[in-house]
């Protein structure tokens, strides 16, 4: 569904990913984990296109090469909105709700490119039967939502514009234990429900719960790759990238 | 007397300012563009309807052949604006002094333009001198004429139409969206620079109303020095109002129009001097709020 190849993104004149490999299959959940700065939110922000969208007049620009390939076609080239429009919907890190409007509206966001309005109509709701709190905030404006809810906000407006592949970046982050697990618990529903996953992860035991492969990124390369259990089984990835 | 007519007239010429000051507000805060061409789309409205109105294409000396005028001069400016914008903003956007630099000489190109075709005849932008909007009506002893009663009811209701259409249609919300994030709004799928032509678009058409209702109420000749004042208008109502605040352009409209009018009227030759006061409230502004009266969106870019 999704081939990543030898992907070198520049930023600032550092080397931020250094020659990515990865794929993705039709279905699957699959996991990136790695420490701070090692370039997972980089990676997302290059498959959705949003990397390169640089205001034109702005100084300095990333620069990216290799391909990127989802469902047969090169998307390496294309604009963010085309990304998104091929079916790919990156919910990006931190959340970020749009903060002055309602969480309604910030739904409706999410649906901005479709046209199939009873489709729109079903999904909200699903997204008020995934997260049931979503509904008694509909009319309040999203920046007065708790952390937790603003996350499922984001991840309920990326269910919105019905994607084939979701990328989700640290959905996590900052969140107290109970709500990282019922969070990874929704997440894993989408899944089952068909949509395709890729997480990017700091928290490396909710990934290796959730996630069928794992990888490992590390200093702008993918360090190892594999399922839960051959990573387990390899003492020093273990020890050195999982901190296990 | 005097107080009636500084209500009156301030109120009147507040409304337009307000539609002005709206279209100079949304470029901003939609693109972060501080577009110092905005007065020259005020100009070229009010050059357009006269052009259009002598031409006669659409009629002439009826009141329905002049708001056909209006509509076509409107909507030329429009696309001319979203060209103009597409062409020469912007591939710079995102460089603030690039941008300032491109649209002071779009400004003077404009400018420049209207001198080439009107050399040094300054036509009159009038509404058909028979018709019923040149009569007035007495509103508080004060004679006002028709046609500045349809300026303020217009302007109004645009400033009004425009607020609905951004709270509730979705092109509206993805201009709110891409306001307060570009990048997420980016990856619900809106194409931010389409997003962009058609709010500089509207903004033009904003500013293009405004001249021609200004001109042709208060029996104005056109010029090609008459993009300055709306500009130090625009620019001083958004900074008092605040930059990017709709509640604030509308605020800061009444505010620099009450002042406007009063210096006017109750200052010898005040007539003369009106300019002064857009930027010195602006100065003021500066030096007491510099976030104007409901400026947020400066501080949450930090």
């Amino acid at each position: 569904m999704l081939e990543v190849k030898d992907l070198v993104v520049h930023y600032d004149g550092a080397m931020a990913l250094n020659g990515i490999n990865l794929n993705v299959e039709d279905g699957e959940f699959i996991g990136i984990v790695g420490p701070n700065g090692s370039g997972k939110t980089t990676l997302l922000r290059s498959i959705s296109g949003v990397l390169t969208e640089v205001e034109p007049g702005k100084k300095e620009r990333p620069s990216l090469s290799g391909t990127i390939i989802f469902d047969g076609r090169r998307i390496d080239k294309l604009k963010a909105w085309q990304v998104t429009k091929a079916g790919i919907i990156h919910c990006p890190e931190r959340r970020r709700p749009f903060s002055e409007m309602t969480t309604l509206e910030n739904l409706e966001m999410g649906a901005y490119l479709r046209k199939d309005k009873d489709g729109v109509k079903k999904d909200l709701e699903r997204v008020y039967e995934l997260f049931p709190i979503l509904k008694d905030r509909t009319n309040q404006m999203s920046q007065t939502l708790s952390g937790g809810e603003q996350q499922m906000l984001a991840i309920g407006r990326a269910l919105m514009a019905k994607p084939k592949l979701l990328l989700i970046d640290e959905p996590s982050l900052g969140l107290a234990p109970i709500l990282k697990e019922s969070v990874l618990e929704c997440i894993r529903d989408i899944w089952l429900s068909g949509v395709t996953i890729l997480l990017v992860e700091q928290d490396v035991a909710i990934t290796l719960a959730s996630a069928q492969r794992i990888y490992v990124l590390a200093h702008g390369k993918i360090a190892v790759q594999g399922t839960k259990e051959e990573l387990m089984k390899n003492r020093d990835v273990r020890e050195i990238y999982l901190g296990l | 007397m005097l107080i009636e007519e500084i209500i009156i007239f301030g109120t009147i010429k507040s409304g337009v300012y307000a539609l002005l000051a709206l279209g100079f507000t949304l470029i901003y805060g939609i693109s972060g563009v501080v577009n110092l061409a905005h007065g020259s789309f005020y100009m070229l409205g009010a050059y357009l309807f006269f052009i259009i109105g002598t031409l006669g294409i659409l009629g002439s000396g009826t009141i329905l052949s002049s708001i056909l005028a209006l509509i076509f001069a409107v909507i030329l400016v429009g696309v001319i604006g979203s060209v103009t914008y597409r062409l020469t903003i912007h591939p710079v956007v995102g460089d603030e002094i690039a941008v300032m630099v491109v649209t002071v000489c779009l400004a003077l190109i404009f400018q420049q333009l209207v001198i080439l075709v009107f050399g040094v005849t300054f036509p009159p932008v009038r509404w058909p001198e028979d018709s019923f909007l040149m009569t007035s009506i007495r509103i508080l002893g004060v004679p006002v004429l028709y046609s500045r009663i349809l300026a303020f009811v217009a302007s109004m209701a645009l400033f009004a139409s425009l607020l609905v259409f951004i709270t509730k249609t979705k092109i509206g919300k993805a201009m709110r969206a891409v306001s307060q994030d570009r990048e997420v709004a980016m990856l619900m799928g809106v194409n931010t620079e389409r997003l962009y032509m058609l709010t500089m678009a509207i903004s033009a058409m904003l500013a293009a109303v405004a001249g021609i209702l200004i001109t042709t109420s208060f029996e104005m000749f056109a010029g090609s020095w008459m993009w300055l004042h709306p500009l130090a208008l625009s620019f001083s109502i958004v900074i008092l109002g605040g930059m990017g605040s709709i509640k604030g352009s509308l605020v800061g409209a009444f505010i620099i129009g009450y002042a406007e009018q009063t210096v006017a009227i109750s200052v010898p030759e005040g007539g003369q001097i009106i300019s002064v006061v857009p930027l010195a409230v602006m100065v003021l502004v500066l030096l007491l709020r510099p976030k104007g009266l409901f400026g947020k969106r400066i501080e949450m870019e930090e």
